[in-house]
């Protein structure tokens, strides 16, 4: 009797004590903050969003501001040229292309000074520059726009100084003589404003710009504004060449690339710098129709024509006539063989 | 011998009847989380879905005889009578960006009907039997309602769930004139 006793209270002793033990355990175990796991998911959320918006930043606004802020930035130079040339009555080319590219691409300013001051009432560049769509406290900015969606600061500068906008580098070269390529190298910051994630990158972007589509600077400049040829590709290839096409050239102001060819490119057209470029050089025939410019004893080859040293004062300086094209078109020896014309007249030196 | 197997018996009973308690609420509980637990995740993956679909999707990938590429509407009186012209869309822009278009081209030429025309109309009828019925929903770029036409103020009030997509919306306007519209926010808002 007194062992039964003994067992029984063992036995709720010990149910009590196994109750007290579970107790314990799911208390301990219970998450004590419910909305914490909200709140993980929340900022797991709100991370990956901005991580969507870094990409796009890296991949995509970067690249399509480029381009386009990169064209505006050529269409204001040429504009520029122009209307320089035009009121001081000399020919007005750029010193350092990429130096000016850069500084307009930027700031909107060549020289220090607004371009868009030099063609009122004509506006370019103004509030739309490089600088303007990355940076300003404007709403076409990125920076604006991602305070305003996710609200996360966003930083250009090498430094990530919040007050400070820097590109590390801008660069413009030419490989192929149809488009310009221009490459910026950018380090940027963004963090959330509570100060929960943040992203540093460096990246260097590349794109292209096609040359088709501008005015030539060599033209407007070398004839006080009065000629303007918008650079358009021929279709023509190097081999169908002949006077029906050659004629159709010339009216339509289309531009070629030869293989073996002696024309300066795009972008050495900015500086006056005839030389060849042996990737890029495109050129195009000054059309003999067009009365404004004066047609001398010239290749009407657009690079040679406003060139000094290419007439019938350099001695044995070898020009023809090509009746078949126009009465009054002229070519030189080597751009014949080329454009697969047949000389009527050799102008220079006089036939023996 | 006999009284003791009485009381264990007793016991048993009433072990298992709260084992079976314990179960029954563990039970309720597994299954009441995994009710609620849908109802969420089908806001976001619609409010999701939808914004990946605009964001994600080019014009020229679009297979809709009216608002697709060379769709019926692009030549319609409407379309006409907001832009003079008919319109040619872009296909190389993604739909989120066509209609980001349209919204440039309000700024640009202060006229509404370019959003609450023309962009309600390309919204509506892309989104058109993509979300259940229970489901509501709306679009909004730059603190400007899209779709539909007038805001739910009070659904939205009442709504258990309601999930907002964002993105940020740019791209060329004009590739010969360098043109850029943007950036601007854009929100989709799905709840029931």
């Amino acid at each position: 009797m007194a062992i039964k006793k003994k067992f029984g209270k063992k036995g709720i002793f010990l149910t009590f004590i196994s109750i007290v033990i579970i107790a314990a355990a799911i208390i301990i175990f219970t998450p004590s903050d419910v909305s914490l796991k909200k709140d993980l998911s929340a900022v797991k959320t709100r991370v990956s969003k901005i991580d969507e918006y870094v990409f796009d930043v890296e991949n995509v606004y970067l690249e399509n501001t480029l381009r386009a802020t990169g064209r505006r930035t050529i269409i204001a130079l040429i504009k520029y040229m122009e209307v320089e040339t035009i009121r001081t009555g000399t020919e007005v080319f750029l010193t350092d292309f990429e130096t000016a590219f850069s500084e307009v691409l930027l700031d909107g300013k060549i020289n220090g000074i607004d371009i868009d001051s030099y063609y009122p009432p004509e506006t370019i560049m103004t509030d739309k520059t490089f600088r303007d769509y990355l940076y300003a406290n404007d709403a076409i900015s990125i920076k604006k726009a991602a305070e305003k969606t996710f609200n996360v600061q966003t930083v250009f500068d090498a430094e990530f100084d919040p007050d400070s906008f820097n590109i590390n580098f801008i660069g413009v070269d030419q490989i192929d003589p149809w488009f310009v390529d221009v490459e910026a190298n950018v380090s940027f910051a963004v963090s959330t404003v509570e100060g929960t994630a943040s992203w540093t990158r460096n990246v260097t972007i590349k794109t292209q710009i096609s040359v088709e589509g501008f005015d030539d600077p060599y033209y407007l400049v070398k004839t006080n504004g009065a000629y303007t040829n918008k650079i358009k590709k021929t279709a023509t290839k190097f081999n169908e060449w002949d006077v029906a096409k050659v004629k159709e050239h010339i009216s339509s102001g289309t531009y070629v690339h030869f293989q073996d060819n002696d024309a300066p490119s795009f972008l050495t057209r900015f500086v006056d710098d005839v030389s060849a470029s042996s990737c890029c050089g495109i050129e195009s025939l000054v059309d003999s129709d067009n009365h404004l410019i004066p047609l001398d004893k010239r290749s009407h080859v657009d690079y040679l024509f406003w060139e000094t040293g290419y007439n019938c004062d350099i001695p044995d300086y070898t020009l023809l006539k090509v009746d078949s094209v126009h009465s009054d078109f002229k070519i030189d020896v080597a751009h014949l063989a080329k454009y697969k014309l047949t000389a009527d007249v050799q102008l220079c030196p006089p036939p023996e | 011998m006999k009284k003791r197997l009485n009381k264990r018996a007793y016991f048993f009973l009433i072990d298992s009847i709260l084992a079976l308690g314990v179960l029954a609420i563990g039970a309720f509980l597994i299954f009441s989380a995994y009710v609620q637990i849908p109802e969420k995740s089908s806001s976001t993956i619609f409010s999701e879905d939808l914004m990946d679909f605009f964001a994600d999707n080019k014009v020229q990938d679009i297979n809709n005889i009216e608002v697709g590429l060379g769709g019926t509407y692009w030549e319609s009186a409407e379309v006409i009578t907001c832009n003079g012209d008919p319109i040619t869309l872009n296909p190389e822009n993604t739909l989120l960006q066509q209609v980001g278009v349209f919204y440039r081209s309000y700024e640009l030429t202060t006229k509404l009907c370019y959003v609450e025309v023309i962009a309600r109309t390309y919204t509506e009828k892309l989104i058109q039997n993509t979300l259940p019925p229970q489901y509501n929903l709306e679009f909004w770029m730059n603190d400007r309602l899209i779709y539909p036409a007038t805001e739910q103020v009070d659904s939205k009030n009442t709504a258990e769930v309601l999930i907002p997509s964002k993105k940020i919306v740019h791209g060329i306007m004009d590739q010969q004139t360098g043109e850029m519209f943007g950036s601007y926010d854009t929100e989709v808002l799905v709840w029931r």
